[in-house]
């Protein structure tokens, strides 16, 4: 027979169902716009009708369920597209960091609107061949000085702006694995906190979140792998080395290590290979000796690949017309882009250049002049990998900063859209849909209505049984 | 999510519309090398060229002045040199008396002084007979009245060579001993001495008109004029040796105005084609622009509409 009072337990968890999903819609609703919040819903189940746990069995009669169960609360959240987010988070942000770098790069050679050191150079010809044509003539020679002297100044600026750039980004450098350093410390404390609170039973939802923001955050420095183990914790890796061994209760904060070439990251454990992120940006930039890179070292052409250009022409450039101009009668001193300059004697004469190699020089006579000329545009072995004049040297360091730009610009925009679209698949799972929230509200709200008129009827029922039965005759 | 691509996309039509606008502001289809390398190379090879026929037409144009200057003093010294004929054979006929013939010698030591003049001539500064050095005065006259070349007599000193060369755009380059090769550039240098002749001929007659003159007005002076004939036919093979370097003087001025005419229109051609990689087409970069900005206008538009009500706004 069935219990008297047994409808009041079905109706009362429909109701307090009812009730808890109504608030998990508001807390959905008023978080919408959360950063890092992921949707959480409640899922519910059919209480079993079972005939050990009944002291008074209901025998002989129907057997149904016993209302609603509250499961769990959880979170909606796809892992795949968190580790796709991640990836792309850290391949967008190499190419970020290698573009932006590479755009202060071009801001120094190129001259499209400005003049640099490519038109100081046409100067100088240009005054060199006027020379040859007036030489002797000290207003003429002290054109070609100055000319000479813009040259050795713009070497240097340039080589002084290229250490710029690299010393801002070393600063910036340091502040990310300062930033790598403290998110990793923040997230053993939520991964400890999340541990402690699963133990007591409570609810680790929102905890969960902020671990996640913190591993979206890390994934721009470099690629992660997150290894997320039973007791609710994650082991973080990066580059082969364990950042956080969870298990193991080990947090490994990662340093910089300096080589001949050049920058790395690295652990207590070992070294870290960076072959994604912002890390790999900096030392792409940092590193990258382009065609000059020996075994193993970056062939990227980075700020060393065009401090190392500039040296080179200083160095061809000075020790050229050091020759040209006679046997100890140097017109450069200094063999570096930045401490070459105009030699002491020719700043105090212009007519140091030497016009003619006759030992007993006569106004008009200009050999020598020609002879400079003509090397000017003699091709010669100026770097490693460049045979060309001094002018076409310039021209193609220039191109090389814009030609590369230009692709990564294309593959950074590239990256940009994955980024974009994994973004946008992963908002459309964890994200807050307004529209499926106020279906929700309205789908709950009725629940409880209903749950509450069952409680109702059932009251009437038993006012039926308990007031009007057996009245009869009284 | 919708708010966040709406948002991304509105920079990004707001970026466009300020790129194309700036664009128009400074009149270059790009302002940097990563926008468009390849044009951006082949525009620096045409600026190069273009700063190469400056330099080189600012060459010529020095050059066809020098040759203009040497040409007027050859035109004169020519002048000078029929003349001089002329009265010699006036001089040595024999009607001519003694008195005559002074008057004869007198006049050719006056064209001796107005040759003299001539090839001292200076340009801008310049002695420009003075073969490649140009700052001192080429010629003097020494105590017996001989012409002398940097301080060397006419008729017995060692001249060589004396080459100034001018780059003018055809491959200056280096020869095997070292020097300019001279098919490679503009030989400017006019040396007064191979105008006017040295050395003595095997009967001893100077080759230099300077000094040719001079003996045959002492001749004339002293009535000598037994040998004569040897003397005078040696200034006609003179005069039409002088009357040749003239001519070939206009043949190099014609030269070097041809190679002007020619750096000049390749100069239009690099222009255009300057014009043509870096500026931008007016009218095609306007409508580009207005594009952009009714794109960003749109976007503006439907902005309100994205943030539309949801279903909560129609719920009672």
């Amino acid at each position: 027979m069935r219990a008297t009072f047994l409808g009041f337990e079905i109706a009362k968890s429909g109701i307090q169902t009812s009730q808890t999903a109504l608030d998990i819609t508001g807390q959905n609703i008023t978080k919408m716009n959360t950063q890092g919040y992921s949707r959480q819903e409640v899922s519910q189940s059919t209480v079993y009708y079972e005939m050990t746990s009944y002291k008074y069995a209901l025998l002989g009669s129907e057997k149904y369920g016993q209302g609603v169960s509250l499961d769990s609360i959880s979170q909606v959240r796809d892992d795949f597209l968190d580790s796709r987010y991640r990836t792309a988070n850290s391949e967008n942000a190499a190419l970020k960091k290698v573009t932006d770098v590479l755009s202060y790069i071009e801001g120094v050679f190129d001259e499209t609107i400005n003049d640099g050191l490519g038109s100081f150079f046409g100067e100088f010809y240009a005054r060199l061949q006027n020379l040859s044509l007036n030489s002797g003539q000290v207003d003429f020679s002290g054109l070609v000085r100055s000319s000479a002297q813009k040259i050795t100044e713009t070497l240097s600026y340039y080589y002084k702006q290229l250490n710029n750039i690299e010393s801002q980004e070393k600063a910036d450098l340091n502040i990310s694995i300062q930033d790598i350093n403290t998110v990793l410390d923040k997230i053993t404390t939520v991964n400890n906190t999340i541990q402690a609170e699963k133990l007591r039973g409570n609810p680790t939802n929102e905890l969960l979140d902020t671990r996640n923001l913190y591993l979206d955050n890390l994934s721009k420095y470099f690629q992660i792998a997150v290894k997320p183990n039973a007791n609710g914790t994650v082991s973080v890796k990066a580059g082969g080395e364990y950042l956080i061994d969870a298990e193991h209760a080990a947090t490994n904060h990662v340093f910089l290590t300096q080589t001949d070439s050049g920058f790395s990251l690295a652990t207590e454990n070992g070294g870290i290979i960076t072959d994604s992120g912002m890390m790999m940006g900096y030392f792409e930039v940092l590193n990258g000796k382009g065609p000059l890179a020996g075994e193993g070292e970056s062939d990227f052409k980075g700020i060393p690949y065009y401090k190392e250009a500039l040296d080179m022409f200083a160095k061809e450039f000075s020790s050229l017309f050091n020759t040209l101009n006679g046997d100890g009668k140097p017109l450069f001193t200094g063999s570096t882009a930045l401490d070459i300059k105009i030699s002491d004697r020719w700043l105090a004469d212009a007519n140091y250049i030497t016009a003619t190699t006759n030992p007993d020089p006569q106004k008009g006579q200009n050999d020598n002049l020609l002879l400079m000329l003509a090397e000017l545009e003699t091709p010669r072995r100026i770097s490693q990998s460049f045979q060309g004049t001094f002018e076409e040297y310039i021209t193609a360091a220039a191109f090389d900063a814009g030609i590369e730009l230009d692709y990564y610009n294309s593959l950074a925009k590239t990256s940009e859209s994955v980024l974009l679209t994994v973004e946008n698949q992963r908002e459309a799972v964890k994200g807050v849909s307004i529209n499926e929230e106020a279906v929700n509200m309205l789908k709950y709200q009725k629940a409880f209505e209903a749950s509450a008129r069952i409680m109702t009827s059932l009251d009437e029922m038993l006012d039926t049984i308990i007031n009007r039965m057996g009245i009869f005759g009284r | 999510m919708l708010t966040k691509n709406y948002l991304k996309s509105l920079n990004q039509s707001l970026g466009d519309l300020t790129e194309a606008n700036t664009r128009i502001a400074v009149k270059r289809s790009y302002l940097k090398i990563s926008e468009n390398p390849t044009d951006a190379l082949k525009a620096m090879k045409v600026r190069k060229n273009l700063s190469l026929i400056d330099i080189y037409t600012s060459n010529l144009k020095d050059a066809q002045d020098l040759v203009d200057q040497y040409e007027t003093a050859i035109s004169n010294i020519n002048e000078i040199l029929k003349e001089a004929r002329a009265q010699v054979s006036q001089g040595v006929t024999g009607t001519s008396d003694v008195e005559v013939r002074k008057t004869v010698a007198g006049t050719l030591r006056s064209f001796q002084d107005a040759i003299l003049a001539a090839v001292n001539t200076q340009f801008a500064g310049d002695y420009i007979f003075g073969g490649d050095s140009v700052g001192e005065i080429p010629f003097t006259i020494s105590q017996s009245g001989r012409l002398l070349y940097k301080g060397q007599d006419a008729d017995n000193g060692v001249f060589a060579d004396e080459p100034r060369y001018l780059d003018i755009g055809i491959g200056l380059s280096l020869s095997a001993e070292g020097g300019i090769d001279p098919r490679s550039a503009l030989d400017i240098s006019n040396s007064g001495v191979a105008l006017l002749g040295s050395g003595v001929d095997s009967d001893g007659i100077p080759e230099n008109i300077y000094n040719l003159l001079g003996i045959i007005a002492s001749k004339l002076e002293t009535n000598d004029i037994d040998d004569i004939g040897l003397y005078s036919d040696k200034l006609k093979a003179k005069s039409d040796d002088i009357r040749l370097k003239y001519v070939s003087a206009g043949e190099k001025t014609n030269f070097i105005s041809y190679f002007i005419t020619r750096l000049e229109s390749e100069k239009i051609n690099a222009q255009n084609k300057q014009v043509k990689l870096e500026s931008i087409d007016y009218s095609k970069s306007i409508v580009e622009f207005g594009d952009m900005e009714l794109a960003y206008n749109a976007c503006l538009q439907i902005g309100t509409k994205i943030l539309q009500p949801s279903l909560l706004d129609f719920l009672r």
